[in-house]
């Protein structure tokens, strides 16, 4: 709090504010929550008077193409500054749900490809349609199934001692679901790209089916399940409109990445809705890059 | 050792594919046998029945006294507990896998060979028996096609198969690999005494592999039986025809005298000597088969000689058993790039059809 009222003293101060003046809302919002430790404004206010002030005339311009040095310089700053908590809980969940794409994924992406059964075409389809639903349809789904007052809320509150809707867990659900589907599309394609022959021969050898896809099946598919998995880990980090219904934007509790990016631009925090925004498009990057090498030689050597 | 499948599998049609019925009786002894026909025949169809990844709708497998699938009492063994070596076209080596690695897959993957040592020792036996020592620690990537098809057959040969199921196996190779691929086969199957199932439509391999053979054509065996009584009697001319080695000719019987073991045939506005058909009467009308490479063809003298038809040449083309004359009427001869040289320039020639070598199908 004193910060707060050390910046107002401070004459520069003035300059830190968006355009918008949203900024001072906001502040005026955290004076209400003395519990809130890290407020962006507050921050910025003590590195100013730490004697940093050197971007702070170009703030009132229009940048033009200055902007590509401004804007990776405030960057800089922010990165000591920003409440980094979304962007932890964005990969702890993207990981998770990730982990459970892989498993539970594979294993519809193998039997779609590899086995013929009655409803095969329908599970295909409820597979496809959380690509094609609206966000807000599915997360009310998942609020209907899974909210307090359902069975299955019941069941889990019964098993886990808290509710599944508006936690950290909500949002790995939201998150699966929303790289699941993708996954497993190309999962299937991937494994029925997979001679047939190599998994007859194992048969015909005396292997197990379960051992064929282990040993056989999983290594020819890996380069291309690999990289499929580092989409569904980028996918998961960028879910919001399940995510935000199901688990809600509860800060340093269900806050993921995207959902702060929304909450930082909805209250004028310019500042870190640009950071934010930077870090999401270079983590993305950074696993789409390895994985289009590794899907680049998808194709399993069929042609021994 | 013997098989015996009695398969009916039928195939919906699908988009542009028209339905389809296998329905065929398949009895195999300890030897080679070759399923020979045309693409979409079902050969490789039958071989998926066998080795367990096609489900028949109706039928019987019976291998060794093994029952592999029975219709009637639900019986259908799942691929890994047939022990069927089946070799692909393309070997189908795991290309992750070094050779060994190949053959050790086999060995665990069966509880045939007990114990760590024991597979190690058959696994070395093997490679030993197929010279691949020294090639033991490569992957499939960096072998060649030879070596490639020895790990292949060594690979099935790990857990002692009961039936070996090849499906094209030599399709796609040079002529001196395959030939080598034909003597390791005849040899594996001396050795190892396992009955072995070969599909192709290659004329050559089929010829120079079975020891009986099965035609197939279109879900169904138009005649089986041992190499020799399916190449040298054809049951029937569209037989003759699919087997493309013989010239066809319309003829009828018109002496037969079975103390001689002599016949006389007219074809056309010819008489030809042959011997005796048993079976048939004199009258009977129907058709001569005589296979092209076993005609003689000399320039026409002008005077009649016995079982000599003189015909025009319409066309001539090289092939590599010599150059072969396309007659009128539909007759073929191959005759070597020596004898070519003397016949050529003239018109019309003889083409002695000799007598051991005609063969009478009825109508």
């Amino acid at each position: 709090m004193g910060l707060d009222v050390d910046s107002r003293n401070c004459p520069n101060f003035c300059h830190a504010r968006s355009p918008t003046g949203l900024e001072i809302e906001r502040s005026t919002k955290q004076r209400k929550e003395p519990l809130r430790k890290k407020s962006l404004s507050n921050k910025y206010a003590a590195y100013y008077f730490a004697g940093l002030p050197i971007i702070l005339p170009f703030r009132r311009r229009n940048y033009g193409l200055l902007a590509i040095i401004v804007f990776p310089a405030e960057a800089m700053f922010a990165l000591l500054v920003v409440d980094w908590f979304p962007l932890w809980l964005s990969l702890r969940v993207a990981a998770i749900a990730t982990v459970c794409v892989l498993a539970l994924g594979t294993l519809l992406a193998y039997l779609l490809s590899h086995k013929t059964f009655r409803g095969k075409h329908l599970i295909d389809s409820l597979i496809t349609l959380p690509l094609v639903l609206p966000p807000t349809v599915l997360g009310y789904y998942l609020l209907v199934i899974a909210g307090r007052a359902s069975p299955f809320g019941h069941i889990y509150e019964a098993i886990f001692g808290q509710p599944l809707v508006f936690t950290w867990q909500a949002a790995v659900v939201a998150a699966f679901l929303h790289s699941a589907p993708i996954y497993i599309k190309a999962a299937t394609a991937v494994l029925e790209t997979v001679d047939y022959r190599f998994e007859w021969a194992a048969q015909s050898l005396g292997a197990s089916e379960w051992r064929t896809f282990w040993r056989v099946t999983l290594p020819l598919a890996w380069r291309g399940l690999s990289s499929l998995a580092a989409l569904s880990f980028a996918r998961s980090l960028g879910d919001f409109g399940v995510t935000i219904m199901v688990a809600g934007n509860i800060p340093d509790q269900t806050q993921t990445l995207s959902v702060a990016i929304y909450d930082a631009v909805e209250s004028g925090d310019g500042a870190l809705a640009r950071m934010l925004v930077l870090v999401v498009s270079v983590l993305a990057l950074a696993l789409l890059w390895p994985a289009a090498y590794l899907s680049r030689r998808n194709r399993p050597a069929t042609n021994v | 050792m013997s098989t015996d499948a009695r398969l009916i599998k039928r195939l919906p049609a699908i988009a542009d594919t028209d339905s389809f019925e296998l329905n065929v009786h398949l009895r195999a002894e300890a030897g080679i046998t070759v399923l020979f026909g045309p693409s979409g025949a079902g050969k490789s169809l039958i071989l998926n029945c066998l080795g367990g990844f096609a489900r028949p709708d109706e039928g019987r497998i019976l291998v060794n006294d093994r029952l592999f699938f029975d219709a009637a009492t639900h019986v259908h063994l799942p691929p890994r507990d047939r022990r069927c070596g089946y070799i692909f076209q393309d070997h189908a080596l795991f290309p992750h896998m070094t050779v060994r690695e190949n053959l050790w897959f086999a060995a665990a993957s069966r509880s045939s060979v007990d114990g760590r040592l024991n597979r190690h020792r058959r696994i070395n036996e093997l490679l030993e028996a197929f010279e691949l020592t020294e090639l033991a620690g490569r992957k499939p990537v960096q072998l060649s096609g030879g070596q490639k098809q020895r790990a292949a057959l060594a690979r099935t040969l790990v857990n002692e198969p009961s039936l070996l199921l090849l499906d094209e196996p030599a399709r796609g190779l040079d002529a001196r690999l395959r030939e080598s691929f034909y003597e390791m086969l005849r040899r594996t199957h001396e050795q190892v005494r396992v009955p072995v199932l070969l599909v192709t439509h290659d004329l050559d391999e089929c010829f120079e592999l079975a020891d009986s053979v099965c035609l197939i054509e279109n879900g169904r065996f138009t005649q089986s039986g041992s190499r020799d009584s399916v190449f040298k009697r054809p049951a029937n001319t569209e037989i003759a025809r699919s087997l493309g080695i013989y010239n066809i000719l319309p003829a009828e019987i018109i002496a037969l005298d079975p103390s001689r073991n002599l016949s006389r045939l007219r074809v056309f506005e010819f008489e030809l000597e042959g011997p005796y058909f048993p079976g048939h009467l004199i009258g009977d009308s129907g058709y001569i088969c005589v296979p092209s490479s076993e005609v003689h063809v000399r320039p026409d003298a002008g005077r009649r000689t016995p079982n000599n038809l003189v015909f025009r040449v319409i066309a001539q083309a090289a092939s590599p058993r010599g150059v072969r004359l396309q007659f009128e009427r539909g007759v073929v001869a191959i005759v070597a790039e020596s004898e070519y040289k003397i016949l050529k320039g003239n018109d019309r020639l003889a083409i002695e059809f000799p007598a051991s070598s005609i063969y009478f199908v009825g109508k």
